[in-house]
């Protein structure tokens, strides 16, 4: 096979190699990062990003990780813009005449870019403005005047400056070693035009400043958001937007020391290289247990109860966000007083998470407080997180949640304008439309299986919300509306986790007007134990209908002597609310 | 359909009508113009009447019903020195033409659903038509058909309203904020500029900016963060200004100057906030103690009285009178929160002040008795002739601008009478006012539209006393306040600009050392 069509065979595998992990792999990262964003098509939006250096670049980004809302579709933007940075790099390299050898070490910019975007805090916009660079560099490469080059890199500088921010430095810089290299110019020209360059390269973010731009000099000077938090930009990504530049001049010269340009031993040599090097990489990249997060909130949000139920099945969760959406899970199929012990609970923190000021913990809490009936808190919620969002976008899932529950209240008109803000957007447009046409009609909005329940459940006398005081706000949430089963089997849950059976039996009688079968069976295992520690002579009969399978797991599980993490105890009694009770701290 | 035969209930169709129109038109050209300008008049004419033939309204259905004006601009008091009042029809019309028409002027405007009136052309409407009336013809295409709406009038108040307003522009959230910025609108024409980006101060709080006897020279806001102070700007000299002094309970919060500018009354404040759980309320934010100060900005010294910093009363929205010798505040006995939050009501009180000695009066008179009265008031201004006291009345608590309830009241200080503005007031939160150097007019925000989002509203005082209807701020887009999603908080006005911009504040912030107040 001939090299030029190798290096286009490793471009295609390196593209798939990316799709495969982020559409299979990694695919909720994506999905998460889409909710953060709300790409609108107005032309308001566009003057908002066209309004400051680099905006181009996080305009363009924030246009294609809307499609992120499907992960296989971001997998794809992902892969071809990798891609399209390898190959900018080799063909640029290519010019500098390295040798068509050193094909797979292009891709170490494209790699090292795939290592940021693991994380979720660094955005599209970064690897959008370092493919605008990469375009310029390649067009100012093609050309062969020395005169035209050097005119276009002052017609670019400009131009550049405002598509991608402070990253137009790396033209001038390639330029310049170019420039050297090529030795097509006078030593004065080359030093003329040099500092021209240089001055026009000071002044244009400065006098931006300076006369019109009200951000900070940093922020000025950097322009493209690649992280999500203006203020911090990573060193990690300097290192690899200098990559791009540096990568084509040390093919270059290490072509020097090669004579041949077909070794077969050199090329399979690079290629373990980048495949173990990439491998090391990505595999200290990624967070799966973040991704495991993401996955739960992704389907919460999505309201695939049975499928995170499936999830926790599999590989029972053990952070509180995910057990939090594992509860709610549990709650929305009835299935919270029953299952809630088959998988690991440490306290209240995985049923009704405090408010934190970020924009994860919230939005992820503030689902509990939807389907819960706390439409106000969940409104909040929705608010702050967007609120707390570092890059001050808006989040097209707090802008639904706010225009859902403003329904769910009866304030219409503001939940018309969070609705015509999402008729702009490409994906909530038909969610939008529809919510528009159920909100005119207050029998639709009564029908409709989640706000028409949710009107019922949420609070109609007024009180000041207290985080700390979750369980008395449950009682209350309940007191309202007696059919509210998610509030009963939370406010059950809040004293089986907090092991206050007090209350537990005190609230139990309320489970009356729910209409359960059967008891479900943490709820006997609770009644249970109460009753056998308070009854010791044994002279009177529960008045529950305890079954028979739930007494003598009891009898054995406190003959059983032991520590709580011996094989047996976990094996036979982890699904137990007994188990929580004695040995989970 | 339904929506249409709504709008067009009672509606007489007239083919002629259009060509009336313009016959009407014609005739009044001629008959009111000079001969000197007859010329110039026939000229119009001719234009409109091209305008009309080709593709303008025919088969023209008349409707008796006002048009869907948003923002509602319908019979509104307007000053001559307002920009022009871009409006769009709500019922989504294909096209719009509208005709606005002085005793001898007029403009005609065209749009799809939405207009944009000629700046030039409409302030020389509006000086040639002061106190007088412009009338307003709106005919729209809609499901294509024309209609004509029933005309409505803008009354053009010869009394200029003060030219510039600044407010904070913010998300009206709960405890979070993101970007908060503090801008200055030229209300006569579109022109907004900002004076105060807390993206350039390290993302800190930024509270509202007020001015000193409606002048741009005068003006101060509290910055908060690590750097922050309250920003003083005296003739464009920008001090910074740490207003805590041992024994106070907090930074300075709400203030007023003293007509002098050497004083600014202050409350310090212990804030808690806290979320209602019932649909129809929002925050509720409370003080669990307040007291009152005066700083003096030349020797920054702080001035008190202990009854102004009692443990058993809550003391806050303090403001002076125009002529600064008294300091208006509001008041209320201690209760326990947030228990008794519904039992916490403030009063109106005054107490006097001598500025040249620097001193508080020791009597505190009560102008509007809460028991009595049967709500709390909040956020005190004194119109600067001196004869009226606008302020906000709730059910409870201090923080209005979360009660639904919240309306504006203007009490006549000579002789007690209280209006209770109902021509103003809307539906939702009507709060945080301020009055234009003529006290011909009065600024407030207010969450009519929508509840949650807040927008300066202009409202006219005749000299009579009589408040007129008021209107919002008008906006070169006037779409633009559908997808903003920023609340106008503490519009306040000034007939000059102020002499600072955000650049300036971002140098103070980082640069300047806070002065001391002892």
């Amino acid at each position: 096979m001939k090299y030029f069509s190798l290096d286009k065979l490793f471009s295609l595998v390196f593209g798939l190699v990316v799709f495969w992990f982020f559409a299979f792999l990694y695919p909720f990262h994506l999905n998460y990062q889409e909710q953060y964003q709300m790409f609108l098509f107005s032309v308001d939006y566009f003057r908002s990003f066209f309004a400051k250096p680099g905006g181009i670049s996080d305009y363009t980004g924030n246009f294609f990780t809307q499609f992120y809302f499907y992960s296989w579709v971001g997998a794809i933007i992902i892969a071809v813009s990798l891609v399209l940075l390898q190959r900018a790099v080799w063909f640029i390299s290519r010019k500098l005449e390295a040798k068509s050898v050193f094909f797979p070490l292009s891709a170490i910019p494209s790699l090292m870019y795939w290592g940021l975007l693991c994380d979720e805090n660094y955005l599209l916009g970064g690897l959008i403005a370092l493919l605008w660079v990469a375009g310029f560099i390649t067009t100012y490469s093609i050309l062969k005047s020395a005169k035209i080059r050097m005119l276009f890199v002052w017609i670019s500088i400009p131009v550049l400056f405002w598509m991608a921010g402070g990253a137009f430095l790396l033209l001038l810089l390639f330029a310049f070693v170019y420039e050297i290299l090529k030795r097509e110019s006078k030593i004065a020209e080359l030093s003329v035009w040099f500092v021209i360059s240089a001055i026009l390269s000071y002044a244009i973010p400065t006098l931006c400043k300076s006369l019109f731009l009200q951000y900070p000099l940093r922020e000025v000077w950097i322009g493209t958001n690649y992280f999500r938090f203006p203020v911090n930009i990573p060193i990690s990504v300097g290192i690899i937007v200098v990559s791009v530049v540096v990568i084509p001049f040390a093919l270059y010269y290490l072509s020097k020391f090669i004579r041949k340009d077909n070794s077969k031993t050199l090329i399979a040599g690079q290629l373990i290289v980048i495949v173990l090097g990439g491998y090391f990489l990505i595999s200290h990249s990624a967070d799966m247990s973040k991704e495991e997060v993401m996955a739960y909130d992704f389907n919460c949000r999505m309201r695939r109860w049975d499928q995170i139920i499936a999830m926790a099945d599999k590989k029972t969760p053990t952070t509180p966000l995910s057990v939090t959406c594992l509860n709610l899970a549990l709650a929305k199929e009835d299935l919270l007083g029953e299952r809630m012990f088959n998988y690991f609970q440490k306290g209240i923190g995985g049923l009704m998470p405090d408010f934190v000021r970020d924009y994860t913990i919230p939005m992820i809490a503030g689902e509990v407080y939807y389907h819960l009936g706390f439409v106000n808190t969940a409104q909040r919620y929705a608010f702050e997180a967007m609120e707390a969002l570092p890059d001050y976008q808006k989040s097209s899932r707090a802008i639904m949640r706010l225009a859902e529950t403003n329904i769910i209240n009866g304030n219409y008109a503001v939940a018309e304008k969070y609705l015509h803000l999402l008729q702009k957007t490409f994906y909530y447009k038909h969610w939008a439309n529809n919510a528009l046409a159920t909100m005119k009609d207050e029998k639709l909005i009564a029908q409709h299986p989640e706000w028409g329940t949710l009107r019922k459940y949420r609070t109609q006398e007024d009180f000041l919300f207290s985080e700390g005081e979750k369980e008395m706000m449950l009682g209350v949430l309940f007191k309202q509306a007696r059919t509210n089963r998610i509030a009963f089997e939370y406010l059950m849950a809040c004293t089986l986790l907090t092991k206050d059976l007090k209350h537990f039996l005190q609230y139990f009688p309320l489970s009356e007007s729910l209409n359960y079968r059967a008891i479900p069976k943490s709820y006997q295992e609770a009644l249970y134990y109460a009753w056998v520690t308070t009854n010791k002579d044994g002279s009177r009969d529960i008045p529950y209908p305890i079954s028979n399978g739930v007494k003598q797991r009891f009898q054995l599980f406190q003959k059983m002597p032991g520590q709580a993490n011996t094989p047996s105890y976990k094996n036979d009694y982890s699904d137990t609310y007994w188990y929580y009770l004695y040995f989970v701290n | 359909m339904n929506h249409r035969v709504k709008i067009l209930r009672e509606v007489v169709v007239a083919n002629q009508n259009v060509r009336d129109f313009l016959g009407n038109m014609a005739m009044k050209l001629l008959c009111e113009t000079s001969c000197f300008s007859l010329c110039n008049s026939v000229v119009k004419m001719m234009f409109v009447f091209v305008l009309y033939s080709c593709g303008g309204p025919e088969n023209v259905k008349i409707s008796l019903e006002y048009p869907p004006v948003y923002p509602d601009y319908i019979n509104v008091s307007i000053p001559q020195n307002i920009a022009p009042l871009n409006f769009l029809l709500r019922n989504h019309p294909e096209k719009i033409q509208v005709s606005i028409k002085g005793k001898a002027d007029s403009i005609m405007v065209r749009g799809n659903h939405k207009i944009e009136i000629p700046q030039e052309k409409w302030s020389s409407l509006l000086s040639e038509n002061a106190n007088d009336s412009l009338l307003v013809k709106v005919f729209a295409q809609v499901n294509a058909e024309w209609i004509l709406y029933k005309s409505f009038k803008w009354y053009v108040k010869a009394d200029k309203v003060d030219s510039y307003l600044s407010y904070r522009l913010i998300e009206p959230g709960y405890e979070v904020w993101n970007k908060i910025q503090i801008a200055e609108r030229n209300v006569e024409n579109f022109d907004q500029r900002i004076l105060a980006d807390n993206n350039l101060t390290s993302g800190s709080c930024m509270n509202c900016h007020i001015h000193g006897n409606h002048d741009g020279k005068l003006s101060m806001f509290h910055l908060r963060g690590e750097k922050g102070g309250t920003i003083l700007n005296k003739n464009g000299q920008l001090r910074k200004i740490n207003t805590r002094a041992k024994g106070m309970l907090s930074n300075a919060v709400y203030g007023d100057f003293h007509p002098s500018g050497r004083y600014g009354v202050f409350s310090t404040n212990i804030i808690i906030p806290e979320l209602h759980a019932n649909r129809s309320e929002r925050l509720e934010v409370y003080d669990t103690a307040s007291d009152l100060v005066v700083i003096d900005f030349d020797s920054d010294k702080v001035i008190t009285k202990p009854f102004l910093s009692d443990s058993t009363t809550f003391e806050t929205f303090p403001v002076f009178s125009a002529d600064g010798k008294w300091i208006y505040f509001c008041s209320a006995p201690k209760v326990t929160l947030p228990d008794s939050i519904k039992s916490l009501k403030y009063s109106i009180c005054k107490v006097a002040f001598d500025a040249e000695k620097g001193e508080i009066g020791n009597n505190v008179d009560t102008l509007w008795n809460a028991r009595k009265m049967g709500g709390s008031v909040c956020h005190l201004k004194a119109s600067p002739d001196g004869n009226y006291l606008l302020y906000t009345v709730v059910d409870y608590g201090t923080f209005p601008i979360w009660h639904r309830e919240a309306d504006l009241q203007l009490m006549n200080l000579k002789t007690g009478e209280i209006d209770k503005l109902n021509q103003v007031n809307g539906p939702n939160s009507d709060s945080y006012h301020s009055w234009s150097s003529n006290s011909r007019w009065f600024v407030f925000a207010s969450k009519r539209d929508d509840g949650i989002y807040g927008k300066p509203y202009f409202c006219y005082i005749d000299a009579s006393g009589k408040a007129h209807k008021p209107f919002v701020l008008p906006q070169r887009d006037p779409e633009a306040y559908d997808y903003m999603l920023k609340s106008f908080n503490i519009p306040d006005l000034s007939a000059t600009p102020v002499p600072f911009d955000a650049k300036d504040i971002e140098k103070v912030y980082w640069v300047q050392a806070a002065e001391q107040v002892k």
